[in-house]
């Protein structure tokens, strides 16, 4: 019940980040490029929020963490999406999509009516 | 539910591993600058702008080190401080429930804990050596001795012992004498020493302050004579002097040369009294040579490795069989037992130990009940409460955690204070707790006992969530129905009953257990011990065997005291026996009994060496013939005094006055002059045994060296203490006085233990009755508050005060009265656990049953009384328009 009810900003961070691992595991750096690129520079995550909210998914069990060698030759840490984090992106891109359409037709439905 | 154990281990996981995992972090901060860095300077920025840009944009690593860790660990934090602050809030809100939840937990547990540090260092540790667990007692123990403590055996059966068997790998000898020291100018005193084989330090391993321990060297023949100091004694006697080593102190009349000091660690946990031991001296080689009529020697052994207690003991049974057809006169009549020294040592307490912890169990756990129950009341009474911030979108989660906090508070605070009351508990049971007890272990509040209150506090926070939990998860329907008003849940109401009838009969039982404890006191404390204690004082006089060479001399030496101490104002009688009834002393003078009649038939007795006027003085009443007089002197023919129970025995119907009969140690036959009533010799439990008495004066081959003197005065016995050492003083002043005690003390102490005992089962059913009084008053006060309404309309209606009254104790009744059943119930198929500890009381003892019964309902109806005072004070208007 409490996972449903995660505030919009800090779930809608959450689901960019499982998003950006869905295809393969990232490190810090990699996702916050990754995230910056697929949204066309639109969306910036701060470290100061990436990090913990890393920590927070790792928690709940949605990735899981290991250390690497990134693409330059450095010790970094990789993440990973679990089964669980794909169900939660799942679950999670469905209320979005939910959602934005309610926002969506509520907004349409003002624009009709001030038409 | 896998989810959330994922998720539970992953946080476990951090909470060990958190330092890991902070290096890892800043680590992972670093490689992220590192990075941005790189794709800049790939981006075409030169390497140093590159740098200081992306430092400007990630800001400082340990910054954001901290905020992840803020993160991680801030959170949680948050919400128990949150959760803390509701619940002291929450609990601030209803103090009486607070405080008396607190203070029954801290009775609950202190109680607990006090009992289970005894029991966790008497029954359960182990002995403070190595390989504890291998050392046990040999002992053969006379069939004329039978159960009594005495567990002592002669030199050569020893040495026959230690050539025939192979289980143990040390064989240890040891006993314990009176001995007088003298000191520099100082008056002498009487020392207690333990004369012990050098090997039984190889088995204990005793710590030593300063020098050296004793070896076998010491105790060859021939070797010169050494001893070590108890640490007390340094301190005492020697005022810590680090020189002591090397001098000579005399220890009866013969010079030793001090060759170490114990350190104040050794415990002497071998024997019966060690606080009273003053000196270690060597047992001297060869033992076989002992006169083995002196069965004065303990043996303490350890098995090899390997060997077990059983083994070893079945080893010993068929030795001691070969020993009793080849040397017959060395094993006389015995039963040979090996036991572990753990198991040897707390036999005596064992008993009145497991009593105890059954009692507290059964108190702790209505502790936790009454907490579970005033808890759930307490939560029902807030369904609301709960009801509203569900609705509110309180996750569940999140209502079991300030539910968690605020038990976990009260059980805390209760946990709290029952470590404080526990840790005073255990210090005031050493001081003040029955030899019996303080002498085979030294208690301490300890790190285990803390243990045991964290483990209890935990369970308790846990039983009484999980019952509060249940009701929460009822709750979230409440707000559906959302209709209070109707009589709230049949079900919650059955819970309550139940937990409620459960304390009761836990109540019931303890106070059948300590009542049957009291009757089983007044019983043993109003025996008839057979002799008078009242306004008589003794003191014990020891003859060193130097300035005392022969018999003649030692009883003159009693006789001067006597008559001098006779002379005395104040005084009206003075005699002494080596061993008078219940003084502690039942040395081994039983001896082999032969009738006069014809066929040789020995059998047990236990004689009494005595002065003149012995059976007048301590008030032992004549059945038949005379006392000893100033006929029975040493030329005169021997006489001796029998009684009651060897008349019976031996002689039945026959008259036993002028009969004669026959000691081992008295070669002439004795003519039976009187017959006296049976004293209790060894405790007050009725352990009577055939005995003889003979005058001193008429000793032939045995003799005496030590004399308890029992003195009758007028008044108070104590004043003429000071006389009569200087009397003794006066006739040697190298004679220390020795226990000096009223007689009226040995019979106290003879119960010492059964009255402690009975104080702490009296201790805790009176907490156990409070508990489950407080308890009742609880439940029934919100039952009451259930059927406000009710009673309201009944009033309106015009019921009377006594009928609104009777409503409330009628709801109390129907709990107390089937608690009471099934606590006599529970009561009666457990008395098995206390059965050997009453004397004289019959486990079922009607009156016990009764009387706990009387007690209950008593507190029943006093706690029923307030809410009873309240249902009467109700105002039907407010009543009805309140709902």
């Amino acid at each position: 019940m409490a996972k449903d009810k995660t505030d919009l900003l800090q779930g809608t961070l959450d689901m960019l980040i499982l998003k950006a691992l869905q295809l393969q595991p990232m490190h810090g750096f990699g996702i916050s490029v990754r995230i910056r690129q697929i949204s066309e520079d639109v969306l910036r995550v701060e470290q100061g929020s990436l990090y913990p909210a890393l920590y927070r998914l790792e928690e709940q069990g949605w990735i899981t963490s290991d250390w690497g060698i990134s693409e330059n030759n450095r010790k970094a840490k990789f993440y990973e999406i679990t089964k669980l984090g794909r169900k939660q992106l799942a679950n999670e891109t469905a209320n979005w999509e939910r959602l934005s359409l309610a926002v969506n037709q509520v907004l349409g439905a003002k624009l009709k009516d001030l038409g | 539910m896998i989810d959330r154990l994922r998720g539970f281990w992953v946080r476990l996981r951090r909470m060990f591993f958190r330092r890991e995992s902070d290096g890892g972090l800043a680590a992972e901060m670093q490689s992220h600058l590192e990075q941005e860095t790189a794709r800049r300077i790939a981006t075409g920025e030169h390497p140093a702008t590159a740098r200081r840009r992306a430092a400007a944009e990630f800001g400082s690593v340990d910054a954001r080190t901290e905020e992840v860790r803020d993160a991680r660990m801030g959170a949680w934090f948050d919400d128990l401080r949150i959760d803390l602050r509701y619940a002291l809030r929450g609990l601030r809100k209803s103090p009486t429930f607070s405080v008396v939840t607190v203070l029954i937990l801290t009775l609950g547990i202190g109680s607990a804990a006090t009992i289970f540090s005894i029991v966790n260092e008497v029954l359960w540790r182990d002995l403070p050596f190595a390989d504890s667990d291998r050392v046990v007692r040999v002992a053969a123990t006379r069939k004329e001795d039978g159960h009594s403590a005495n567990q002592t055996t002669s030199g050569p059966l020893i040495h026959a012992w230690r050539e025939r068997t192979s289980s143990f790998e040390y064989f240890a000898i040891f006993s314990q004498r009176t001995t007088v020291f003298n000191h520099n100018n100082r008056s002498p005193r009487q020392a207690r020493a333990l004369v012990a084989s050098p090997s039984l330090y190889d088995i204990v391993g005793l710590p030593m302050q300063l020098g050296r321990r004793l070896t076998a060297e010491d105790a060859s023949p021939g070797a010169e004579a050494v001893a070590v100091l108890s640490h007390e004694t340094w301190v005492t006697d020697f005022n810590r002097d680090p020189s002591v080593l090397d001098r000579h102190i005399t220890l009866d009349a013969q010079s030793h040369r001090v060759i170490g000091v114990l350190s104040p660690e050794a415990f002497l946990t071998i024997l019966p009294r060690p606080e009273n031991t003053d000196f270690l001296l060597p047992f001297l080689e060869p033992i076989e040579r002992l006169n083995r009529g002196e069965w004065y020697y303990n043996v303490v052994a350890k098995l090899k490795p390997g060997v077990t207690v059983d083994s070893a003991h079945a080893e010993m049974l068929a030795v001691a069989e070969r020993i009793q057809t080849e040397r017959p006169e060395l094993s006389e009549e015995s039963l040979t037992r090996v036991v572990s020294l753990q198991e040897d040592r707390n036999r005596l307490v064992r008993p009145a130990l497991w009593a105890t912890v059954t009692l507290v169990a059964l108190l702790l756990i209505s502790t936790v009940v009454n907490g579970v129950k005033l808890t759930l009341v307490r939560t029902i009474s807030r369904e609301g409460e709960f009801s509203v911030r569900s609705a509110l979108g309180a996750s569940r989660g999140r209502l079991t955690r300030q539910l968690l906090a605020e038990t976990g508070l009260l059980a805390v605070l209760g946990s709290i204070g029952g470590v404080l009351l526990a840790s005073w508990g255990v210090n005031l049971l050493a001081r003040v707790g029955p030899p019996a007890l303080t002498a085979i272990a030294r208690f301490g509040f300890d790190r285990d006992a803390i243990l045991f209150a964290l483990v209890v506090c935990a369970l308790t926070t846990f039983a009484i969530t999980a019952a509060s939990l249940c009701r929460v998860r009822s709750a979230d329907q409440a707000i559906d129905t959302a209709n209070r008003s109707t009589t709230a849940g049949q079900n919650q109401n059955r819970l309550l009953n139940g937990l409620m009838t459960a304390q009761f009969a836990i109540a019931t039982a303890v106070l059948v257990a300590a009542g049957l404890m009291l009757v089983s006191f007044v019983r043993l404390t109003s025996v008839d011990p057979g002799f008078q204690t009242e306004d008589r004082l003794s003191f014990r006089i020891t003859l060193p065997d130097t300035d005392y060479t022969d018999h003649e001399t030692r009883v003159q030496m009693f006789d001067r005291i006597r008559g001098q101490t006779a002379a005395l104002p104040g005084v009206t009688a003075v005699t002494g026996s080596h061993a008078p009834p219940l003084s502690g002393h039942s040395e081994g003078w039983g001896w082999w009994f032969i009738d006069g009649r014809g066929e040789p038939e020995p059998k047990p007795v236990q004689a009494r060496v005595v002065l003149d006027d012995y059976h007048a003085t301590m008030g032992i009443d004549l059945i038949r013939g005379r006392f000893f007089d100033r006929r029975d002197h040493a030329d005169a023919s021997p006489v001796v005094i029998i009684n009651e129970r060897l008349a019976h025995n031996h002689f039945g119907e026959e008259d036993a006055i002028g009969r004669s009969i026959q000691f081992g140690w008295q070669e002439k036959p004795m003519e039976v002059i009187g017959i006296v009533h049976n004293v209790q010799h060894f405790s007050l439990r009725n352990e009577i045994k055939a005995m003889i008495y003979v005058p001193a004066g008429q000793l032939q081959t045995a003799d005496v060296a030590v004399m308890s003197f029992v003195v009758r005065g007028t008044g108070s016995p104590t004043s003429l203490v000071s006389s009569i050492s200087s009397i003794v003083a006066g006739i040697d002043p190298g004679l220390p006085l020795a226990e000096v005690a009223l007689i009226s003390d040995w019979v106290r102490e003879a119960v010492a233990l059964e009255h402690s005992i009975l104080q702490l089962l009296l201790f805790f059913s009176g907490v156990t009755v409070l508990i489950t009084a407080v308890g009742l008053y609880g439940v029934v006060s919100y039952l009451m508050r259930q059927r406000r309404r009710e009673l309201g309309i009944r009033v309106a209606v015009g019921a009377q005060r006594g009928q609104i009254a009777a409503l409330v104790y009628q709801q109390g009744a129907r709990i107390v009265l089937a608690g009471i059943a099934l606590g006599i119930f529970v009561a009666w198929s457990g008395t098995r656990i206390i059965s050997n500890l009453l004397y004289d009381v019959d486990a079922f003892a009607p009156v016990v049953y009764l009387g706990a019964g009387v007690v209950l309902i008593t507190a029943a109806s006093i706690a029923l009384g307030l809410p009873a005072w309240r249902a009467t004070k109700i105002n039907p208007t407010e009543a009805l328009r309140s709902e």
